[in-house]
């Protein structure tokens, strides 16, 4: 009987081993990709993690356990009361550094442009204070401050914080992202439109259109887990009728072009927020308004902007947005003429600085 | 390449096992000696420099002595000498040159194959093992693949002898699943949550560390540290057993021992009768001169301390421990009046502070942490500990029902009584801990260093 037992055991371990990993081989979807270096071991570790059979499963699993026994933790990621939060418990310094020096040397060139800049808190920084004080999470609010510190003094700074923390009750970032929601922009934008120049427009002047009523977002597919409620994506559609006449985006030095902000088919795929300006995968992208006499702004953007756009549309004749993480060491000068926009405004959240 | 991880786990140890059953058994040593090249070559490619200069070393060493032991003796004594200050030196030079970068290597402070290349050397010259003649062999022992983790170190009289045509057994191979799953799931499940705890108390406590948290940290670390060793040691002896060998166990329960000695004894065993039969040994002799065995003893704890990790701290934590197991042994009739209760809750308050000590990275640290556990306020903000003890409690309830002397005894009894119904627990405790290694393998962020950085403990 000893020996049944033992061989049973041995079979189950070496059937359920050849199972995975002949499964992971033969029927995975991700072909394996190694880079030239000499850590061969890490990066079939993570090919590994990357294209396990019923890898939200096991993770699902794992977030369970840890969750069950009364730990929040998830790597870096908190379970709260209402949902999931990336916790940022430091910042990439020398990135913030060549971020401030680039935005101050583009001042220097471009005095006679209107430099804003807003650099949104994330939901780390907003609910700091519902995280356990033994969490090392940064002070956003200082952080923001001492970066609106070190730039130059002609840039005007936006205050995202204020109106975030004022409504970190409502629904102002995802459950299972680690971005804002449509809301959570809305509010930012009521308050700092007026600095830009313009008069917001009321939140009653938009319908809310549900695009997906069950999101789940990054954060849930790092932790996959079950104890959070899906996320809604919601667009504000102004009772007006849209401004938008043309929106043009270079993607890889291609162009493409539409009539809408949405782009729909991305509802279909794993990347729903995408369906803001179809995602963060453009270099530049330019909107075109019916406001023909209004001004021009120029965005240097980070991964909030698209949320944010739909509510500037009203006030500016053309929006142009450039992503200097897609320049590849392009100047922004070489892909657009600053100084033929009124405004350029600059947007980051906290997130992207983050070590 | 870790014993931790998915690609060990997943594609190196089956395809290796499979290779290694349909090979003839005089071939595995030699497959062994490959298998311990690759493990070492996927962590640090520049690992194989030091094991080759062990091997040559030991190699030359082991023949010389073995021609010389017999017509003299002092020839002998030196050659073995100088097999131990070239292996001692290329191994500090080799940490040195290479920093932290090497992971295999500084596993445990001087090696692995350094400490069993002068072990082989040391049992040719007193006439226990003969001379090695085939290279091959030898370095499958040297650099013996299931310990390449760093503990425990195996036996070159038991081990060398068995290299010769390893048999594997089916009743072993179940054995050593079994084991090696249950070490990598110490490893993965406790101990690693615990070093990230440990972690985020250092981070979050910045300098004003209450006396009551100091504690807690201390015990946190040494908790981790335990299972990680523990875990480890289980992942080798589970390993080899697959492969037809048995290694000694590391632990004998070491929290259950009332005095220093005996926790000393019983903690990483193999290191200790290490240092017991190459360090104590030589320098005690067959003098019963008290001063000669306290000598002996002082620096036998010396080394054993340092073979973590070379350092100042670890140098500083070894002359400490061998001074109170000095203390300890001449006061040793009058401690034994003591109640057993209290020495017991004196002796691990004690180890405790030598934990903390080791687990800062400077001395200046090591001292502000150790100062923290007698002079800090009592208690600065209870929400902290209270979020540290709650954080804590599942990984030590699990550690201490792994561990408990009581699930021994209980396994123990069930083996014994042979209960037919029970032996399908077996099959499903390896299918249990095999989807728990996985669940935690795939989406766990690893656990923090424990012995300083680079290092795999």
């Amino acid at each position: 009987m000893k020996k049944v037992s033992d061989l049973l055991s041995v079979l189950i371990f070496f059937i359920m081993i050849a199972v995975f990993s002949v499964s992971m081989l033969v029927f995975s979807d991700k072909s394996p990709k190694f880079e030239s270096s000499n850590d061969i071991y890490g990066q079939s570790e993570r090919q590994i993690k990357e294209s396990f059979p019923l890898l939200s499963s096991w993770r699902s699993m794992y977030s369970s356990i840890l969750a069950d026994v009364g730990q929040r933790m998830i790597g870096n990621i908190y379970i709260s009361d209402d949902g999931l939060i990336r916790i940022i418990s430091r910042i990439d310094e020398d990135k913030t550094k060549r971020i401030t020096d680039s935005v101050n040397s583009l001042v220097e060139r471009h005095k006679d442009v209107n430099f804003y800049a807003l650099i949104v808190p994330t939901a780390s920084g907003i609910y700091s204070e519902q995280l356990p004080m033994v969490i090392n999470a940064l002070d956003q609010q200082k952080f923001i401050d001492d970066l609106y510190f070190d730039l130059d003094s002609s840039v005007h700074s936006l205050d995202a914080f204020t109106p975030l923390f004022s409504s970190r009750d409502d629904y102002v970032y995802f459950r299972t992202d680690s971005c804002w929601t449509e809301y959570g922009a809305y509010m930012v934008y009521s308050k700092v439109i007026k600095k830009l120049g313009f008069s917001p427009i009321r939140l009653s002047a938009y319908d809310l259109e549900y695009a997906q009523r069950s999101y789940y977002g990054d954060l849930y597919k790092e932790t996959y887990y079950q104890g959070v409620q899906p996320d809604l994506i919601n667009i504000f559609k102004n009772k007006n009728g849209s401004f938008v006449t043309e929106v043009k985006s270079v993607t890889d030095g291609e162009e493409f072009s539409s009539a809408s902000l949405y782009y729909s088919p991305a509802l279909g795929t794993d990347k729903q927020l995408d369906i803001f300006l179809g995602g963060n995968s453009f270099e530049k992208c330019t909107i075109t308004t019916s406001n023909t006499e209004a001004p021009r702004l120029l965005i240097i953007k980070g991964d909030y902007a698209n949320m944010f756009v739909p509510f500037l549309t009203p006030h500016y004749s053309e929006i142009t947005l450039v992503d200097p993480e897609k320049l590849d060491n392009q100047a922004i000068e070489e892909t657009v003429d600053i100084d033929s926009y009124d405004q350029v405004l600059i947007l980051f959240d906290v997130g992207q600085l983050a070590e | 390449m870790s014993y931790t991880s998915m690609t060990f786990l997943y594609f190196f140890l089956p395809v290796f096992l499979g290779i290694y059953f349909l090979a003839k058994p005089r071939l595995r040593a030699a497959l062994l000696a490959l298998g311990s090249c690759a493990v070492i070559a996927s962590a640090e490619p520049a690992g194989l420099i030091p094991l080759a200069t062990c091997l040559m070393t030991a190699y030359l060493c082991g023949l010389g002595i073995g021609k010389l032991r017999e017509s003299s003796k002092a020839a002998s004594a030196f050659l073995l000498m100088l097999c131990i200050l070239a292996e001692g030196s290329g191994a500090v030079l080799f940490c040195t040159l290479q920093g932290s970068q090497i992971k295999l290597f500084t596993a445990v402070g001087a090696g692995i194959y350094t400490l069993h290349s002068a072990a082989y050397c040391f049992e040719v010259r007193r006439g226990t093992i003969d001379a090695v003649k085939d290279p091959i062999r030898l370095l499958a022992y040297i650099a013996f693949l299931p310990s390449l983790n760093g503990i425990p170190l195996a036996d070159p009289k038991k081990l060398l002898p068995e290299l010769k045509a390893p048999v594997m057994e089916i009743s072993k191979v179940s054995d050593g699943i079994l084991m090696m799953l249950l070490g990598i799931t110490e490893k993965v499940v406790i101990s690693d949550r615990l070093s990230l705890l440990f972690y985020d108390m250092q981070e979050s406590s910045s300098g004003s560390i209450s006396l009551l948290m100091s504690w807690l940290g201390a015990f946190i670390f040494a908790a981790a540290l335990f299972c990680r060793l523990k875990g480890y040691a289980r992942i080798a002896v589970g390993f080899s057993l697959m492969l037809g060998f048995e290694l000694p166990a590391s632990f004998d329960h070491p929290y259950s021992k009332a005095t220093l000695r005996d926790y000393l004894g019983s903690f990483n065993i193999s290191a200790y009768r290490f240092v017991q039969s190459y360090v104590f040994g030589p320098i005690a002799g067959n003098e019963s001169s008290q001063f000669r065995t306290l000598s002996a003893s002082a620096i036998s704890i010396i080394v054993l301390c340092i073979s973590y990790r070379p350092s100042v701290v670890f140098l500083i934590w070894g002359v400490s421990a061998a001074l109170l197991i000095i203390i300890e042994m001449l006061l040793d009739h009058r401690l034994a009046h003591i109640p057993s209760p209290i020495r017991y809750i004196i002796t691990h308050m004690l180890t405790l502070i030598g934990w903390a000590f080791v687990s800062q990275s400077s001395t200046e640290l090591s001292l502000e942490y150790v100062s923290h556990m007698f002079t800090g306020a009592m208690l600065l903000d209870s929400a902290p500990l209270l979020y540290f003890l709650k954080t804590a409690i599942p990984s030590v309830v699990l550690l201490a029902v792994i561990e408990s002397p009581l699930t021994g005894s209980l396994i123990k009894r069930i083996k014994e009584k042979n209960i037919t119904a029970l032996l399908i627990i077996k099959p499903i405790l390896t299918f249990a801990l095999l989807i728990v290694c996985t669940v935690f393998l795939l989406s766990s962020e690893g656990g923090a260093a424990l012995l300083g950085e680079g290092g795999m403990i």
